[in-house]
């Protein structure tokens, strides 16, 4: 019996979706954008390109409880730090 | 009604592995963004020395390669065997640009007689780049011996458990980087 | 006892418990001398009793773990030990040794013994913990080679489990890193560099790879609960243990000369090292409250989950207090260094011995499974003496250390000297004294432990 092939659509969508949002993160580099706003602004893309790993990538949407947002947290608390650090 | 624990993806020991990693690594991203609070001229200037454009490849290849475990998940599980060994396999060789690259950029950063007292900042950079890169050679190892298996037919739908185990591994990898990049590169 | 070698196990418990005695003993006299600066003095200078304890402590838990693992090694393996015949030659040769050593530390001038032992062909003497003349120290790893050899062999021919082989691999590692107390170089900051491969690499490193073999195998007999989740937890456990005690050798990088970016590997890595150990006393717990069978031995018991919870305050917690190097800078040296090696030592490494001593000797006496319930009663008493004052040495070593570091180190111009702080933190060394007593009272105990109640039957399984 063949087993059905889980779509490999989501998947494939997350990944140009993280490929975007490198580029924009890219050319903000490469322009030489700076201050505390344009920073945290490439940090919060950097936080949801982790989140679309954890859940899509690691497959953790499937997960239950603590297990799902073990590194969720793990992206919240760095963002906390990252933006009392850079608005110190 | 009892509550069903739905588990992540492998054997659950390499979860914890895997916390453990962020957690080192995170404190480690923490301190850097502590310490530039009092140095921020001195990061923003050697900032600028650092190879954006390499990073960006190999954010894309890391990205690819983390894409391509995916996909050889995806078939190992439809038991489609030898496109999982492809895939595998790709995933692989795109790990290896990673690598390739970033001894390149160290090599640069070795001929320019840069190490880890030339500052504060290439100390947090050249820590956090290093320790980084040993384990994505770890990740590769993995994988390496993921694709050998796949191609010996070790795995199928129902036996798969050590291909998620390491997928989740690489995916850690990948992780760090997609925080590393940002923040020591650009921010 | 399945097989007749495990008995081989016995004259090393006896000896660790003797040489143990003799440890706080002269613990005991320095902490006397702390507050009366001669008692004892020119016969037992203050850096005599220093090498003395600190050099008892190391035999002792050497020979415990020697002992610990002829006993848990035959069993795992399910096969007799290699050469029980090796294993007491060894252990007097051991025994000569230490003992030859100590006499040589107390009867003779330092300098003098580095002399006739000849220390000028292979300088390795003059260094903490590695007082032992050269030539002792080739001895000890003659003693050693044999050891893991008679073990290897054991294993080898047997059923190779986790725990025999994290015991294994704890051990070969507490041999090779041995090696590194040959390699005295003449430049200081390499000197100390190195020493602490020796040092760190042991305590924090290779010996909590024992730890959680000792543990896990006290865990799995007294309480039935599955081999294969302990073996999964010990796995993870010594994962973490390498992960951050590896380059969390860096902690003690901070000011020796090394360069600057030790003191971030060190303070980031070592932040973590309390993680393994929590996991040891969550790990103890969890498997307790899943036990299948109520075992006789409560007394074993009571040490495995002690030493869980004091190896993590001890070594955990104190051990985190001082570690970040900002902390460490003010800290270093002080007492509050002094409370933490104190409890973490007596925490993860006395008390596992002990543990391991409790499961064993029963059986090595004859008995099936434990000793009887008023024997089991003094030992426990035991416990809790020598524990509380444990914990009250530190409490009192850590007041003594935040004044001293306050005083010394934090009061800008009004900065006082050494010997002027030690006057105003003498109340704390007097207490400390009297809890020393009392943990010498509860290691009374303990020993008198093995001679009561012998001729009374067993404690019984609960029904």
């Amino acid at each position: 019996m063949k087993i059905k092939k889980q779509s490999t659509i989501v998947e494939t969508v997350v990944f140009l979706l993280l490929i975007a949002l490198t580029l924009v993160t890219y050319q903000v580099g490469k322009m030489g954008l700076s201050g505390v706003n344009i920073s945290l602004g490439v940090f919060a893309i950097a936080l949801f390109k982790g989140a679309l790993i954890s859940e899509h990538f690691m497959q953790l949407k499937h997960a239950s409880g603590l297990w799902r947002w073990m590194i969720l947290i793990w992206l919240i608390l760095l963002g906390i730090v990252i933006y009392l650090a850079f608005t110190a | 009604m009892t509550k069903v624990t739905r588990y992540p993806p492998g054997e659950i020991i390499i979860w914890l592995f895997i916390m453990a990693e962020l957690l080192v690594f995170g404190l480690f991203f923490a301190a850097y963004a502590i310490t530039r609070i009092d140095n921020v001229e001195l990061f923003e200037l050697y900032q600028k020395n650092l190879d954006t454009t390499a990073a960006l490849y190999n954010t894309i290849a890391l990205l690819s390669s983390s894409y391509f475990v995916i996909r050889s998940v995806i078939a190992i599980k439809a038991d489609e065997q030898k496109n999982a060994y492809r895939w595998m396999l790709l995933a692989v060789a795109m790990g290896l640009v990673f690598i390739v690259i970033k001894t390149d950029e160290f090599s640069h950063h070795i001929d320019n007689g840069i190490t880890l007292s030339t500052n504060t900042f290439y100390m947090f950079y050249l820590s956090l780049a290093f320790f980084h890169y040993l384990h994505v050679i770890l990740g590769l190892v993995i994988l390496g011996v993921l694709a050998h298996n796949m191609n010996k037919g070790m795995y199928s739908s129902k036996e798969n458990a050590s291909v998620e185990t390491g997928a989740s591994y690489w995916h850690m990898v990948d992780l760090v980087w997609l925080i590393l990049f940002p923040l020591v590169y650009v921010m | 006892m399945k097989y007749t070698s495990q008995m081989v196990a016995k004259p090393y418990f006896i000896a660790a418990i003797a040489l143990f005695v003799g440890q706080i003993l002269f613990g005991v006299i320095m902490g006397m001398q702390y507050v009366v600066g001669d008692f004892l003095f020119p016969e037992i200078p203050f850096n005599v009793a220093r090498m003395v304890h600190t050099n008892l402590l190391i035999v002792w838990l050497l020979f415990g773990f020697m002992g610990a693992a002829y006993y848990m090694v035959p069993d795992e393996a399910e096969t007799e030990l290699h050469s029980p015949l090796l294993a007491k030659v060894m252990f007097w040769i051991f025994l000569a040794a230490g003992v030859v050593t100590i006499l040589g530390y107390l009867l003779v001038p330092y300098a003098t013994l580095a002399e006739i032992t000849m220390n000028d062909l292979l300088p390795t003497m003059g260094r903490e913990f590695l007082e032992q003349p050269t030539i002792i120290k080739i001895g000890i790893v003659i003693v050693a080679l044999a050891f893991l050899y008679n073990i290897s062999m054991t294993i080898l021919k047997g059923r190779k489990t986790v725990i025999n082989l994290v015991l294994l691999i704890g051990l070969v590692g507490l041999a090779v890193f041995f090696l590194f107390a040959f390699y005295n170089p003449s430049n200081i900051v390499l000197d100390k560099l190195f020493w602490w491969f020796v040092v760190h690499l042991w305590v924090e490193g290779v010996w909590e790879l024992i730890l959680g073999s000792l543990l896990a195998y006290v865990l799995i007999k007294t309480t039935g609960v599955d081999r294969e989740v302990i073996e999964k937890w010990l796995y993870v456990i010594i994962a973490m243990a390498l992960i951050t005690g590896l380059i969390g050798t860096g902690h003690h990088f901070f000011w020796i000369g090394t360069p600057g970016y030790w003191q971030w590997w060190g303070s980031i890595f070592s932040a973590l090292e309390p993680i393994p150990f929590f996991m040891m006393t969550i790990f103890a717990f969890n498997m307790v409250n899943k036990r299948r069978r109520q075992h006789p031995n409560k007394a074993a018991v009571l040490w495995a989950l002690g030493c869980s919870v004091m190896a993590f305050l001890g070594a955990g917690v104190w051990g985190f207090m001082h570690t970040l190097s900002f902390v460490n800078y003010y800290t270093h040296g002080s007492q509050i260094t002094a409370a933490h090696g104190h409890m973490a030592f007596y925490g993860a490494y006395v008390m596992i011995v002990l543990a391991i001593i409790s499961y064993a000797m029963p059986m090595l006496n004859g008995r099936k499974a434990a000793n009887s319930m008023k024997s089991q009663v003094v030992e426990m008493w035991s416990f809790w003496l020598m524990t509380v004052s444990m914990v009250f040495i530190t409490l009192f070593l850590t007041a003594a250390g935040i004044l001293q570091v306050y005083l010394q180190r934090m009061n800008g111009d009004a900065s006082l000297p050494f010997m002027v702080i030690q006057d105003k933190i003498e109340i704390f060394y007097w207490m400390r004294e009297g809890a020393g007593i009392i943990f010498l009272i509860g290691l009374i105990v303990y020993v008198a432990s093995f001679f009561v109640g012998r001729d009374q039957p067993e404690a019984e399984m609960p029904k």
